[in-house]
């Protein structure tokens, strides 16, 4: 399949190195990328790359853990989940069969209930036959449902990279497949954006409940994380863990969870792109007739409380039997304010590579601390926070290592940073751009990603102009703003193991 | 050459309009849509031998301006000396980050990060990988830095002082988390904790590595003759090997040999292990030791393990424990061959309190794969997902170069790939089965469990005699000053 004889496969490769000759010459991206907006409002970007028959696509939809309500945390997590478990015609033989199966399944279990209190209460009742019938028909439904045939049919048919993920802004699902079969996934998400059917809701729920404690809660510097977000933000639902608060998940009845779908899962909240081996002609005709035949659903305003100024520092700690940790972090505007293309310059000064200034000044230094990241986060949409993680080094304590933190902050807002410094974060943020445009789906994840939370793919790349455009003032400008104890969160995850050498 | 395909997907396209009723049914089902072969020739990189020994795979990619360069070299930390364990690491790290006979640290760390190159050394059981990536602008003054570090590395002593420092803080942050504490001690149980394909480093072995046990290192194992590279970009073939020629052709050869390791043998012995840690889940680690490279029965093999767990959402173990039970957010198994013999391991998270419920179920499914060849559909499909993803290992340029090196270092006959879909296709339920028989060994498996037996829904030891594995770092180590 792969290679007829030797003859074929240098012909190939002439006609490859040929092909790829315009794109050489190509390194932006308009021209390359073309958008499609269907009439239900679902948006399209695609992206022709030829270097091998395969694509990756995403869907996102503009729907995260910000848009729950109270009480309700961690439903946009447990519907990315649901939305595996098949529609109408995925992960079932025989639909209105399995309904009318779960329908006397529902009221047996109710009637089962009724039956124990009244035993509780001393009446001689027994649930036998219940139980029996029950049985029975637990055995009719296995017999009707098929599991994850979702990820059956996408397997079969050569996917990599399945995967699906929730975050404070966005919900994503991510595919590659083998060129040929792109007509298979239009159907299949189309499919499930349009029908999606939440079965085995109990199950699912239970699976996403370990998932939470496997991640977070025996993990002590996720624990610390959630802290430190949960200290940062009084209001706005960035607050939020994304897996949901303690209690609530259990509470959501499947019910709210169709609702939740209904409302979010629609056409004109969607965007997906499809990156690689593609007819841009061909793909268009494809949505249009899948994607395209879902009906519009309007959406609901969103009002999302917005965060006061801090005020004064904040200062958590966390204790337990492992090793310090830290993070240190500071509100900042959205991604479309001024400052965010400062802060990834200023995130390649002060932690990214070998020569960023906490890893010179406090690891190969003064050897306090390790691990130097930072980052934005907890979504962009919203205003959020830079944040800086930091593990310490024995027998230094995640305080002293603020303080350093703190004395290197300061000489940024104290003085700018160098012309090689600035030079330097700038070379490294464009060539990652460029590594970035070898790579099907990290591309078809950041334009979905800018289109979603900007508004516009093509932020992708106006970004790089926006950072070439820096100077050094803007830099000092931008830390000496934002860089103030009392716009500051710090979380510190103090080692219990320590107290029993002292 | 990829007409055929965008032609194809159009006329999908169509097929797909034609077939669809309006409202909410489609008349031709997803799981019976069909797709005909991908018709593509991937590029073949070019490969030549310099007069030192150095193998150099190539493959013009010009998509973007940017040059790609893998270094593998024949060694790894299982070689490492019992009393310096830890030492192919730290040489690994100190190749990297201690300078040059020409450049110091410094000079290094600013250069790469002038020119936005990227640089990794990446140290593993059985080899050493250098990773570089340079833009085409930056190609010459990017290899002559990388030949700097790879020929003349410095292993400046304040430096190898340092990174010493790093690795004995990851090693007292080593038990803060419960999956890394089954990764390591199931290792350990199932090779036996003193072989050296379980061996960690301790405070003590990295503070016996001195500088010179890493010179020696150097010299012995960064040899070209002990080196495969593989190198893709926007150059010529021409280009790229007198490029690679000018800063590596006149590297000279060494006597790069490993120390002869005690072959492992088959020796399945049931046992339990349990760690208590104060946490909600457990981890769970079921298997024994495995196979090596080049086994004849190696495709039996793989689909084999695919079935039971290593298929994702096709697998065995995932369908009943993680989507029919929701007792696991993810459980999947392992075998995969190594140069001794690998490790099968099934991993696995649930709630303590499932816990005895979830192994029992693991065995299970273990002994059913034991027991019975696979059904023909069962088997038609994990072949078909196979095969219809194979296009992925040609999915970039860099990939396919990259690939033909590390084929070549593992000792792969030449044109390996090119059978392959035609071998798995040849695949029958009784080749799963025997490999099955052979491999998996019901009575004689290592189960771990990293957990809080308080909120067991039934004791271990019903599993066999249980191993109570006590973990705890000293702190400071003995001799440590701050």
């Amino acid at each position: 399949m792969m290679r007829g004889n030797h003859v074929i496969g240098m012909a190939a490769l002439a006609a490859a190195v040929l092909m790829a000759v315009p794109c050489a010459q190509a390194q932006n991206l308009e021209g390359r990328v073309v958008e499609h907006t269907l009439d239900n409002g679902m948006k399209l970007i695609l992206m022709r790359r030829s270097a091998a028959p395969v694509v990756s696509a995403v869907i996102r939809y503009n729907v995260g853990s910000v848009d729950e309500t109270k009480g309700k945390t961690g439903l946009a997590h447990l519907y990315e989940h649901l939305a595996f478990r098949g529609t109408r015609i995925i992960g079932t033989r025989d639909y209105d069969l399995e309904r009318q199966i779960r329908s006397r399944i529902d009221s047996l279990r109710t009637a089962r209930r009724d039956l124990i209190h009244l035993q509780e209460e001393g009446a001689g009742t027994k649930t036998g036959t219940v139980d029996e019938m029950l049985s029975r028909l637990e055995a009719d439904l296995e017999a009707v449902v098929i599991r994850e045939e979702l990820d059956q049919i996408y397997n079969i048919n050569g996917a990599v990279g399945l995967n699906a993920s929730t975050t404070a802004d966005l919900t994503t699902f991510v595919v590659g497949l083998p060129a040929n079969r792109l007509p298979l996934w239009a159907v299949l998400e189309s499919d499930r954006m349009a029908h999606s059917v939440p079965r085995d809701f109990e199950v699912e729920r239970d699976v996403v409940a370990r998932e939470k404690q496997s991640r977070i809660e025996d993990d002590p510097e996720a624990r610390l994380y959630r802290t430190y977000i949960e200290t940062a933000f009084s209001v706005h639902p960035y607050r939020r863990p994304v897996p949901g608060y303690e209690g609530d998940l259990k509470s959501i009845r499947p019910k709210e969870a169709k609702a939740f779908y209904h409302t979010y899962y629609s056409p004109g909240n969607a965007v997906a792109a499809i990156v690689g081996d593609i007819d841009i002609q061909g793909v268009i005709a494809l949505a249009e007739t899948t994607f395209g035949r879902v009906p519009p659903r309007s959406l609901p305003e969103r009002s999302i409380p917005a965060e006061p100024p801090q005020g004064e520092k904040r200062t958590v700690v966390l204790e337990h039997d492992s090793e310090p940790a830290l993070f240190l972090g500071f509100h900042k505007g959205s991604i479309c304010g001024a400052d965010d293309p400062v802060f990834e310059v200023l995130i390649e000064i002060l932690t990214g590579g070998n020569n960023a200034r906490f890893h010179r000044s406090l690891f190969l230094d003064k050897r306090m601390a390790m691990d130097f990241s930072s980052w934005i986060g907890p979504g962009d949409r919203y205003p959020n926070l830079f944040t800086i993680a930091a593990r310490p080094i024995w027998p230094h304590t995640g305080e002293e290592v603020e303080e350093a933190i703190w004395a290197e902050l300061e000489c940024l807002t104290r003085e700018p940073v160098t012309d090689k410094e600035l030079t330097r974060a700038k070379n490294r943020l464009a060539a990652d751009f460029l590594r970035q445009l070898r790579d099907n789906r990290g591309m078809a994840k950041a334009l979905t990603y800018y289109q979603c939370v900007t508004g516009d793919w093509r932020y992708l790349e106006s970004r790089l102009a926006l950072i070439e455009a820096i100077g050094l003032a803007e830099v000092q400008h931008c830390a000496a703003r934002h860089f103030v104890r009392q716009n500051c969160t710090v979380a510190i995850l103090r080692s219990t193991r320590e107290k029993e050498h002292e | 050459m990829n007409r055929p395909a965008a032609v194809r997907l159009l006329f999908l396209a169509l097929l797909v309009t034609v077939f669809l009723p309006s409202g909410t049914g489609w008349s031709i089902h997803p799981r019976e849509m069909e797709f005909g072969p991908l018709d593509w020739d991937p590029p073949e990189p070019g490969r030549v031998v310099m007069d030192n020994g150095l193998v150099v795979y190539f493959l013009e990619d010009d998509e973007v301006p940017l040059v790609e360069v893998t270094l593998y070299f024949r060694t790894g930390s299982v070689y490492d000396p019992a009393e310096k364990s830890g030492l192919a690491r730290l040489a690994g790290r100190l190749v990297h980050h201690g300078g040059t006979a020409r450049r110091s640290p410094e000079q290094i760390d600013y250069a790469l990060d002038m020119m936005a190159a990227d640089l990794e050394v990446y140290v593993r059981g059985t080899y050493i990988a250098v990773a570089f990536s340079v833009l085409k602008k930056d190609v010459d003054e990017g290899l002559d830095l990388l030949a700097d570090l790879l020929r003349r590395p410095a292993f400046d002593p304040e430096r190898v002082d340092l990174y010493r420092q790093e690795r004995l803080e990851e090693i007292r942050r080593r038990y803060d988390r419960p999956g890394r504490i089954a990764a390591g001690e199931f290792r350990k149980m199932v090779y036996s904790s003193g072989s050296p394909w379980s061996r960690m480093a301790t405070a003590g072995s990295i503070s016996s590595i001195k500088r010179g046990d890493l010179i020696r290192f150097h010299q012995r194992y960064f040899r070209p003759n002990n080196c495969i590279v593989s190198i893709c970009g926007d150059l010529t073939g021409h280009e790229m090997i007198r490029k690679i020629g000018a800063v590596l052709g006149d590297w000279e050869s060494g006597n790069p040999t490993l120390p002869l390791l005690p072959k492992l043998e088959w020796n399945f012995v049931a046992q339990t292990g349990y760690v208590e840690r104060a946490i909600s889940q457990s981890y769970i680690r079921v298997g024994h030791l495995g196979y090596r490279y080049h086994d004849p029965e190696e495709f039996g093999i793989e689909m084999m393990n695919y079935i039971l767990g290593g298929g994702g959402f096709l697998s065995r173990l995932s369908r009943e424990i993680r989507s029919r039970r929701g007792l696991a957010y993810s459980i999947l198994s392992r075998l995969d061959p190594g140069e001794d013999l690998g490790l099968f391991e099934i991993r696995c998270q649930t709630d303590a309190a499932t816990t005895h419920e979830t192994l029992t179920l693991i065995l299970q499914i273990i002994h059913e794969i034991v027991e019975n060849p696979p059904g023909a559909e069962e088997l038609e499909r994990a072949k078909e997902a196979r095969i219809n993803e194979f296009v992925f290992a040609f999915d970039s340029r860099a990939r396919i170069v990259r690939q033909a090196a590390w084929l070549e270092y593992r000792g792969y006959p030449e044109g390996y790939l090119d059978h392959w879909v035609d071998r798995v296709r040849a695949v029958t339920a009784e080749d799963v089965h025997r490999a099955a028989r052979r491999l998996l060994h019901p009575d004689g498996l290592t189960i771990l469990v990293v957990g809080n037996e308080s909120r067991f829904d039934r004791p271990l030891c019903e599993f066999g005699e249980v191993n109570r594995i006590d973990l705890s770092i000293p702190c400071p180590f003995p001799g440590e000053k701050p």
